[in-house]
């Protein structure tokens, strides 16, 4: 296992509408187990392929960092079915580091989507995982929490993306 | 070799939109010129997309491209005043004045805006009245209330009065309706009230030798006829008859005693109505009739 690098904003990688994936080999059971990995050691609640520059549709998500094995869910192509009720909370993101705002998420999600080894599933989540399911299949579709916001924190948003781009922008120099 | 490399050759369906950097990442890089592109293109498939505009009006701004920039800016300020967000429209083009302090076209546009929003205002209130004195009548429909506003609009006395006295005139008001060649009122009558003509024709005549019927004045539309006998307790001047079917709200004088109470500036009211002098008007022609002048 190994812990992979974390792209972070304003990496083209973050916008990519991610393919389905479509092989189930050891590869992927290695990219999972690494997306885990790397997801801990962040720590994250949740990472998403595009956040280490795969470009597939796969989530790994774990409420506990690491406390409860039991609560890591891998989601491969899921698909949100369900969506009830709204709430306003808190997000961050790994990948826009120093960043939180409030997004409205809904309260209760049905997901469907495939494990590892190509098999159907369906995770009912509700409160903080339903917040960060959807956050990570965001992701999978490009869109990053910021695109959620509007008005004065939508202002707010842009102005800390591009002190961050800048700072990336020094780094890479 | 990375990750990524494995996946990046995989299938991509023929659907993926294209890929890379949003306009509001291009915004943010200050890849203005991309972003311009990007919007121009986004726009030529949705030219009332209104949040595209805004984004190019900030683009042009960067850019320091000010005419192009106050351009957009103008045009979602209109879209926005055409569906009543009179305030958006206005702090748009505050933003453009800025822009081109010397463009006098958007002042004037800010002053147009400006009135509009107050007409919205003055709408919703006077709305608000006629549906009170639409309740004393069957069969006025929202519809039907609409229309009498944009009869109304236009008159001296509705755009007298602020709109909470325009509320209370009207929903002190009746409707009062009657076919052509009704006589409304014989000259010197004491019969206290007052017509807001809403649509038809009303004439004042007197009949100076029995038979003969002299025109003195006609009112139309948004026209105040008996002002001076509800308020100064006089007599009607001349005689009124309907020249085709009238419409009109009436104001008797439990009405007004209405429009009165708790008025916090009655006295203005009363001026309002008083200003139309209609009355006045036709009792100098009489006189100046009578008198062979």
């Amino acid at each position: 296992m190994a812990i992979l690098p974390i792209r972070i904003y304003p990496d083209p990688v973050l916008r990519v509408k991610c393919p389905d994936v479509t092989e189930f080999d050891a590869r992927l059971r290695k990219l999972a187990a690494d997306m885990v990995e790397t997801m801990h050691a962040a720590p994250g609640v949740g990472l998403a392929a595009p956040q280490v520059g795969v470009e597939q549709r796969i989530a790994v998500v774990d409420t506990s960092v690491g406390e409860d094995p039991s609560q890591i869910h891998i989601l491969i192509n899921p698909q949100i079915v369900r969506r009830e009720g709204l709430e306003t909370e808190s997000e961050g993101c790994l990948s826009l580091p120093g960043i939180s705002d409030k997004v409205d998420r809904p309260t209760s999600i049905t997901v469907r989507a495939v494990d590892l080894e190509g098999k159907p599933m369906e995770i009912n989540a509700e409160g903080w995982l339903a917040r960060v399911v959807c956050h990570e299949i965001d992701h999978l579709d490009g869109i990053l929490f910021t695109d959620h916001l509007r008005g004065l924190r939508k202002e707010r948003a842009r102005r800390q993306l591009k002190r961050l781009a800048a700072e990336r922008e020094e780094v890479t120099a | 070799m990375g990750v990524k490399d494995w996946f990046r050759g995989g299938a991509r369906g023929k659907e993926q939109e294209p890929q890379g950097h949003t306009i509001d990442d291009l915004i943010i890089l200050e890849r203005y010129g991309e972003a311009a592109d990007r919007l121009r293109t986004k726009l030529k498939d949705n030219p009332q997309d209104l949040h595209a505009h805004l984004k190019l009006a900030e683009v042009h701004t960067q850019l320091r491209e000010f005419g192009k920039a106050v351009d957009e800016y103008a045009f979602v300020a209109d879209e926005y005043a055409q569906d009543g967000f009179y305030d958006k429209g206005i702090a748009l083009l505050a933003k453009a004045a800025k822009l081109a302090p010397l463009d006098e076209s958007i002042r004037f546009k800010i002053g147009r805006l400006q009135r509009e929003k107050s007409m919205e205002h003055l709408r919703g209130m006077a709305l608000e009245g006629l549906r009170q004195a639409g309740n004393q009548q069957a069969g006025t429909t929202a519809l039907e209330l609409q229309r009498l506003w944009r009869t109304l609009a236009g008159s001296s006395l509705v755009q007298r009065l602020p709109g909470d006295q325009l509320k209370r005139f009207f929903g002190a008001t009746e409707f009062f309706r009657c076919e052509a060649a009704t006589v409304l009122v014989e000259e010197a009558s004491q019969e206290p009230f007052l017509l807001l003509l809403v649509r038809g024709v009303v004439e004042a005549f007197i009949e100076p030798e029995p038979g003969k019927s002299l025109l003195v004045r006609t009112f139309s539309s948004g026209d105040v006829v008996g002002e001076g006998v509800l308020l100064e307790r006089g007599v009607w001047p001349a005689a009124y008859r309907a020249t085709e079917p009238v419409t009109a709200l009436k104001l008797t004088r439990a009405g007004l005693e209405k429009t009165l109470v708790g008025n916090p500036d009655p006295r203005g009211f009363l001026d309002a109505l008083r200003e139309q002098r209609n009355d006045r008007d036709v009792a100098a022609t009489v006189r100046r009739l009578r008198s062979g002048g």
